[in-house]
């Protein structure tokens, strides 16, 4: 039986730890996936990866990427919902990888909010 | 659940809604069957509980919108290939699952097996993971002390830990 060791981890742990060093890690925003039953059924996982893809793409390291229960919204799964500074959270829906990478480049980056897959303006 | 990856996802989340700090995961693949055993210190379920969670739109978290519906979906489909799930519990010592699969044409495709680790792992920063990943005699194991004081929320090591998973995955 093959047994594959740690070092890769470790590798990932040491890089990681280095690029927060020294460097302020207060976030100016979060974005929340849905990752209850409803949103896994629908896809969520894709779409958390392709958030952190995008983000890691266009060089965004003070958003936080964090995962959530069901949010009560399972009809427009996968949900995320985007909070920047102090603006109002923003929940989108039918969030697949091309909308997750929208929502990056477009609200994120820009601050323009998807109206399309707008679902809900303020706190659930 | 269009994935047995998914159900596992899906399963192992209820460890961490049961406070859980350490979960463990053994996925065994063989040429004629999956293996699947997860297991966790969290709070438990009472016998009177444990009678109800295959029905379906069971569940104990209202409060925080659980749907019920993820024991109830892995049972029918691992019964739908003659595999069984079985589910022991302590209160306050913990919940051990175990579900076997057969590998028949009823069997639903494994699916993105690293992406589930990758979003578990990435999920809670106060829980322990311990996955062990065999297909056939080929073996991988990973632990998230490795991970200690990493930000978990950084997509960049959120990208990092995905990629992990499918260079160990494809390495099986």
């Amino acid at each position: 039986m093959k047994i594959k060791s740690l070092e890769e981890l470790q590798k990932i742990k040491e890089k990681a730890l280095k690029e927060i060093s020294g460097r302020d890690t207060k976030k100016r925003g979060r974005i929340v996936v849905g990752m209850g039953t409803c949103g896994i059924s629908a896809g969520a996982k894709d779409t958390l990866r392709a958030l952190a893809d995008e983000l890691e793409k266009q060089s965004i390291d003070d958003v936080a990427v964090v995962q959530s229960g069901c949010m009560g919204l399972c009809e427009v799964e996968p949900t995320v919902e985007v909070q920047i500074g102090d603006e109002e959270p923003v929940i989108y829906g039918h969030v697949d990888e091309e909308q997750a990478r929208r929502i990056v480049k477009e609200h994120v980056m820009k601050g323009h909010i998807l109206s399309d897959i707008l679902v809900k303006r303020g706190k659930i | 659940m269009r994935t047995i990856a998914d159900h596992v996802l899906d399963i192992a989340q209820n460890s961490v809604n049961a406070q859980a700090t350490y979960v463990k995961i053994n996925f065994v693949e063989d040429h004629e069957k999956i293996v699947i055993k997860i297991k966790d210190n969290g709070c438990g379920i009472n016998k009177e509980e444990l009678s109800k969670i295959f029905d379906p739109f069971f569940t104990t978290h209202e409060e925080i919108r659980r749907v019920g519906l993820g024991l109830p979906f892995l049972k029918q489909n691992a019964e739908l290939t003659g595999g069984y799930v079985h589910v022991s519990s302590t209160p306050k010592i913990g919940t051990v699952l175990e579900a076997t699969l057969f590998k028949t044409i009823d069997c639903q495709p494994i699916g993105d097996l690293a992406g589930t680790f990758a979003a578990l792992v990435t999920s809670s920063t106060g829980v322990t993971w311990e996955i062990r990943r065999c297909l056939g005699k080929e073996c991988y194991d990973f632990s998230s002390k490795a991970l200690d004081g990493v930000d978990l929320s950084s997509p960049k090591v959120i990208k990092m830990i995905f990629e992990y998973f499918k260079n160990m995955e494809s390495s099986l």
